[in-house]
């Protein structure tokens, strides 16, 4: 049995839930920053209106990034290897928003500095406990990739047919 | 029916004529000055970027590393 199909699809689509997340809730609801909120600050109704269309940019990637995922996700149930385990698919997601938060904290925030968590406060705090919250993801996803073997839901698709 | 579009029609279009990214007003003009400016091509890599990488994390899940055996 092989796994790594329902991994790399759930990773995938935690990769793009967690950049919604991101981009919804801190660049939109919060306004704590924007894509380019560094170098363009959103004070004036131009800047804001230009930060706006390079947010847009990055949520159309992270679009993308689940439509993809979806169609491996597809893909994956489909696979008669492929065990079908909540417990790794769940792990997967999870495990997916952390590297979104871990990468995306250490080029954008930390290498590129284009925009930090909390704009006003420029690199602080909550750009490391962004960091952490990545690793921590990251940890607890794999923890629960690794149970999945132990996971009483698991079965692929063949194995449900025989149920039914 | 036809109230209710044209409502809307209107609406649609006189918040175009002020706020859109791509109409002709003056803030639009400065707004497109700004995205295609001289930073454009680091400001595309800079919000490619992460999803580069992205893309070859999954490859390595996906068709690298060791099989995970459940």
């Amino acid at each position: 049995m092989n796994s790594k199909p329902l991994i790399a699809a759930g990773t995938l689509m935690g990769i793009g839930m967690g950049g919604f997340v991101d981009g919804i809730l801190f660049h939109q609801i919060f306004q704590l920053h924007n894509m380019l909120s560094a170098k363009l600050p959103p004070d004036t109704l131009v800047n804001a209106k230009t930060n706006m269309v390079w947010d847009g940019l990055f949520h159309a990637l992270t679009w993308v990034a689940t439509a993809i995922s979806i169609g491996m996700l597809w893909n994956a149930v489909k696979r008669k290897d492929v065990p079908l385990s909540g417990n790794t698919f769940f792990g997967s997601l999870v495990l997916g928003w952390g590297i979104f938060n871990l990468v995306e904290g250490i080029i954008d925030h930390h290498i590129l500095g284009i925009h930090h968590v909390v704009e006003l406060q420029g690199l602080s705090l909550y750009d490391y406990l962004f960091l952490t919250s990545g690793v921590l993801f990251i940890l607890i996803g794999w923890a629960f990739i690794r149970t999945g073997s132990k996971d009483g839901a698991s079965t692929n698709v063949s194995q449900r047919y025989k149920q039914v | 029916m036809k109230v209710i579009l044209t409502t809307l029609a209107m609406f649609f279009f006189s918040l175009t004529s002020e706020a859109c990214t791509m109409c002709s007003s003056k803030q639009a003009t400065e707004v497109r000055a700004l995205v295609f400016g001289d930073d454009f091509y680091n400001n595309l890599l800079s919000s490619v970027l992460p999803f580069v990488v992205f893309t070859g994390i999954i490859v390595f899940i996906y068709k690298g590393g060791k099989t995970i055996k459940t």
